[in-house]
């Protein structure tokens, strides 16, 4: 295999500039189509869409719409809404939403709208009215309008909240679907909010635009967040290679992968979503990684060339050298970033977008990583000249990392190797017990950090309104004129007295209310008839008396035009999935009993439809997971000819896995989208770590036939390698820290806590269990010495 | 040369005739006799309206109406009942117009033997839950708004006038719920043939198409349509009424528009 990558390295070694010349085209090439890389904001790329709550929200939301619901909360700081100041405030901000292109202007609603009705009856007649056709002016005029207000019930917690401490605009927006944009919509909504706040009068604004809007806000910040990080590796590969020329090569490789990645994505016409942001900072960080693998030996092997050929042409020595080290790590790059390529792209095969996505990106970008690898690095560092003799002597020269790598190695020969393990597999123990605190929530909303401005203005919302969580039930028949039957309404009647019973519901309302007011109205406001009439043909009536006055629209966010479906809106207060995954339990009993058997009701909603990305994000994490460590255990067990090679492999990346949920639970952060992709990320690249280091170990165990020496020596080269990749895409994503977007932070430490328990587990907890257990694929049937030589203790103490 | 003289004399004589409409008949002028246009003295009508959504659904509805114009020639009396579908069958509604004052308007509900007066009188409501308001099926005076000839055009074969009509004030934009419209006002009936209504943002709202117009009173000059059609550009409803069968003349006793009658199942 060695003497495979030697000829194919020598190859393009003497095709140097063809090459080069070749990667420059195909990055032209490519980098034209990142034109077409389209960034995608739409709400489907979160969720599974075979999921059943998926499929009823997408059905509520063609048929009552209630897709991009913004609700705004006008809050004066003294005395209630019915003053003119407020008012003239909803009144305005009704009128220039409705004005806005992107609005769904008959779904735009308020005291103010043309078809928020107030509907009055007395002995004689019947009057639905527009709620406030005008700002009232005068002290009677207020008082009307507080007067209806009052006796339209329907419209208290969803357009005035219960103390008529604030007023409300519910407005739908319809977007571009073909390439959605939230930030632009909530710049022009900010822009008219901002004009109405006033020392005495708040406004508040909530809903899954303004949550998208947050999180595009953010993403369009990771050009500055990936400069960031370019320049914190470039500091890194400096510090590891104390030479320019050191940095250079593996920055040029890991950005020209990235502008692969992009531009495949571009060419493939897969979106770039939230999710994906920070995605070229892992290809980055992973083609770096493996640069630094490729040059620490390439610096290697032309120190031992030039010191067996003192005579010989420099730049002579420095092809040779760069033959010899692809001939060394080649087939490990290879085997590693095949591993990684198809473990992420096992990821295309999820249901939910963004992951699959994501497995697409990471996937293309380590394979793009892996062609320059062999193409532009061997090529490129062979064109240029050979490294100084300042370079190589600042690039050998030892530090503490080496001395603790050194004093690790004795260790773990010295007889300690046992203790090391058994107090491996202790701290791991501890820190994996955390999974049992893991908390999915995959909860757009609790991206945002607790104290901003989407968090608490959310909260002020759920403290005035119903809540700014929806969940609908769509209730079907099987024919037209269903919904109008009294035991369908009724049944209605039944499950929405029941939600409204229970804690966080804040609110909920359908054509229910509508039908018992207008019953109520046409006995002249007598209480005793705010019911559903028994007569089919009288609710019929009195819903084509309605319609005497009101629009064609009144009721389209209930009903639809064949009164065959209609949708039930509740308000809630939390966005706990936990909360909805009980309540749709708790109401099957309801809908089985209060409703005719022909009739099916589902939940729908943005609440529901975080419980199906929940559900899928928990079914995917453990299908994912396996898919990946078989992918891992086979193909590591081929490339070392070995199924014991394969489990040395696996094993360690099962508890990185591990610890990295337990990370999670310790610390209380969710399981999202977003740190979802760390255990991608612990497997894809800490199968890398194990790789490069058993296979170092094995090289140097078969040169020197001393265990002591092999640990010794993979730990200084192959061990410290690993040290500054993990260290690399570590410190690439603390930036992500100071985001001031929880999304971020978390994914953020989540990246750092498993770089840290992966660098660990290869160096350390690996190095103990090769000691112990010896394997045969590594030791063959010889047995080796592990004692640490007499010399090089005195040496080491020396020094 | 010749060719050239030519196409000056066209564009003489097409100056001329633009000149002749200016002087003969001005935009108010045209919307004035738009005004009587539709205003026939008694007229019987089978009607089947339907309601058609976004989303392909549709309802329809079959009516039987009488209208007689009042003595001023202008306000109307109009009673409608609902022949299908069988759960509406029975109902009724009466309207007695005002043009300067507010309408009168009842409905009777046969499954609670009852009728009820119904206070709405803004003429931006719809029209029985239609995409016509009450304000697009009363003509408003052609004062109301100001009226501009802005061209001659071909629809449906009917050569019509086009009237850009832009409200006056403020209060008529919010009464109607229109900054604008276009009519096109076909030459010889002056009945409406099209019409775009645009919303107070001047973005397109409605349009509506007028098919079928039919001479009813020769004598007065007064017409009908066959079909009147309402796209709500916005929402993506539509909205149709279309005559079955229209009689005109025809004696109507005053009874005929009492509340007496109106409860008579």
């Amino acid at each position: 295999m060695n003497k495979l990558f030697e000829n194919y390295a020598a190859f393009i070694v003497a095709r140097r500039r063809w090459v080069i010349a070749a990667i420059i085209i195909m990055t032209g090439l490519l980098g034209s189509r990142l034109m077409n890389l389209q960034v995608d904001m739409d709400q489907d790329t979160w969720v599974p869409q075979s999921h059943p709550f998926v499929k009823t929200t997408k059905a509520l939301e063609k048929m009552f719409g209630g897709r991009e619901i913004i609700m705004i909360g006008i809050a004066p700081k003294d005395g209630d809404i019915f003053q003119p100041e407020v008012l003239a405030r909803v009144d305005r901000i009704q009128r220039e939403i409705e004005n806005m292109p992107e609005a769904i202007r008959h779904n735009v609603i308020s005291l103010a709208a043309n078809k928020v009705k107030d509907i009055k009856g007395d002995a004689e007649g019947l009057a639905v009215q527009p709620m406030m056709a005008a700002v009232p002016s005068t002290h009677a005029q207020m008082a009307e309008l507080k007067a209806r207000v009052q006796r339209n019930a329907i419209y208290t917690n969803s357009l005035v909240s219960p103390d008529y401490k604030a007023a409300a605009v519910i407005a739908d927006f319809k977007l571009d679907y073909t390439k959605p944009s939230y930030e632009p919509l909530m710049k022009k909504i900010d822009a008219i909010l901002e004009r109405e706040r006033s020392a005495g009068i708040a406004v508040y604004r909530a809903g899954l635009p303004v949550d998208f809007g947050s999180f595009e806000h953010n993403m369009m910040q990771m050009p500055m967040y990936f400069g960031v990080a370019l320049l914190i590796i470039m500091a890194i590969q400096y510090f590891s290679f104390r030479s320019f020329q050191g940095m250079l090569l593996p920055i040029v490789t890991a950005l020209m992968s990235v502008v692969w990645a992009l531009g495949f994505m571009g060419l493939m016409g897969v979106h770039m979503d939230g999710l994906n942001t920070t995605t070229p900072i892992l290809i980055m960080a992973v083609a770096a990684g493996h640069s630094i693998q490729i040059l620490k030996r390439y610096y290697e092997d032309f120190n031992q060339l030039r010191a067996a050929e003192p005579l010989s042409d420099r730049k002579w020595l420095s092809q040779r050298a760069v033959v010899a080290c692809m001939g060394h790590v080649g087939p490990i790059v290879g085997t590693a970033s095949v591993i990684a390529i198809i473990t992420f792209y096992t990821l295309t095969r999820s249901e939910v977008s963004a992951s699959s996505h994501f497995g697409f990106f990471a996937g293309s970008g380590v394979l793009a990583t892996l062609i320059l690898e062999m193409t532009l690095i061997p090529a490129l560092r062979a064109s240029l000249p050979a490294p100084k003799l300042r370079e190589t002597e600042s690039e050998q020269k030892t530090g503490i990392l080496d001395r603790m790598l050194g004093a690790l190695a004795r260790g773990l020969s010295g007889g300690s190797a046992g203790a090391i393990l058994a107090a491996g597999i202790a701290l791991v123990a501890v820190i994996g017990a955390g999974v049992m605190f893991i908390n999915v929530d995959n909860s757009l909303k609790n991206f945002s950090r607790p104290d901003s401005l989407v968090r608490t203005d959310d909260d002020a919302m759920n403290k005035l309104f119903g809540g700014t969580n929806t969940v609908f039930f769509l209730v079907e028949g099987l024919n037209d004129d269903t919904i109008k039957d009294p035991k369908v309404l009724k049944g209605m009647e039944a499950l929405q007295d029941y939600l409204v019973t229970q804690p966080h519901v804040g609110k909920a309302m359908s054509i229910v209310d509508i039908v018992k007011r207008l019953n109520m109205s046409m006995h002249g406001d007598d209480p005793a008839f705010n019911t559903i009439p028994d007569d089919p043909k009288l609710v019929a009536q009195y819903l084509f008396m309605y319609s005497l006055s009101g629009g064609p629209q009144d009721f389209s966010s209930y009903v639809d035009t064949g009164y065959k479906r209609a949708a039930m809106w509740v308000f809630v207060k939390t966005d706990s999935t936990t909360y909805a995954t009980e309540l749709h339990g708790k109401v099957q009993a309801i809908i089985a009993d209060k409703f005719p058997p022909t009739v099916t009701v589902r939940m729908g909603g943005s609440l529901a439809q975080t419980v199906a990305g929940n559900e899928a994000l928990t079914k995917d994490k453990w299908g994912s997971v396996w898919q990946m460590m078989a992918v891992v255990f086979i193909l590591s067990s081929l490339a070392l000819r070995s199924l014991i090679g394969g489990i040395f492999v696996t094993l360690p990346l099962a508890i990185v896995v591990f610890a990295n949920f337990g990370v999670m639970g310790w610390l209380g952060i969710p399981l999202d989208m977003g740190t979802m992709t760390t255990a991608a990320m612990a497997i894809g690249i800490g199968a890398d770590y194990e790789l490069y280091l058993l296979f170092r170990f094995k090289e140097e165990l078969a040169r020197t036939s001393n265990s002591y020496e092999a640990t010794r020596k993979s730990l200084v080269t192959s061990g410290k390698a690993v040290i500054y990749v993990a260290l690399s895409i570590a410190a690439g994503y603390s930036f992500l820290l100071t985001s001031g977007f929880a999304f971020y932070t978390r994914l953020a430490v989540m990246v750092i806590a498993t770089m840290m328990v992966s660098g660990f587990v290869a160096v350390i907890f690996l190095r103990a269990m090769t000691m112990v257990f010896k394997p045969k694929f590594i030791y063959g049937s010889a047995s080796r010495p592990d004692s640490v030589p007499s010399n090089v203790v005195q040496l080491e103490k020396q020094a | 040369m010749k060719a050239r003289s030519l196409s000056l004399s066209l564009l003489g004589l097409m100056l001329a005739s633009a000149g002749a409409f200016g002087a003969e008949l001005s935009a108010d002028k045209i919307m004035e006799k738009n005004f009587f246009a539709s205003k026939v003295r008694t007229l019987e009508k089978n009607v089947t309206l339907t309601l058609a959504d976004a989303q392909g659904g549709t309802r329809e509805r079959r009516l039987h109406a009488i209208s007689a114009l009042t003595p001023n020639g202008i306000d109307s009396r109009l009673l409608v009942r609902i022949v299908a579908p069988a759960d509406v069958k029975g109902i009724g509604f009466l309207k007695h117009e005002h043009l300067d004052g507010e309408d009168d308007q009842w409905i009777f509900l046969p499954a609670l033997h009852k009728s009820r007066r119904l206070v709405s009188n803004n003429k931006k409501d719809s029209f029985m839950g239609t995409d016509f308001s009450y304000g697009d099926i009363l003509t408003p005076k052609a004062s109301l708004y100001q009226n501009k000839l802005v061209g001659s055009e071909t629809i449906d074969g009917i050569d019509c006038f086009v009237i850009e009509s832009t409200a006056t004030d403020d209060k008529v934009r919010r009464e109607y719920d229109y900054a604008k419209k276009v009519q096109w006002i076909a030459k010889s009936s002056f009945h409406e043939v099209k019409i775009d209504y645009y919303d107070l943002s001047g973005k397109l709202l409605k349009t509506q198409h007028v098919k079928g117009i039919t001479l009813m009173d020769k004598e007065n000059d007064r017409w009908a349509a066959g079909t009147r059609e309402m796209v709500n550009h916005q929402t993506k409803h539509k909205s149709t009424f279309l005559a079955n069968s229209a009689k005109a003349g025809i004696a109507i006793p005053e009874t005929t528009f009492s509340l007496r009658n109106l409860e008579s199942e």
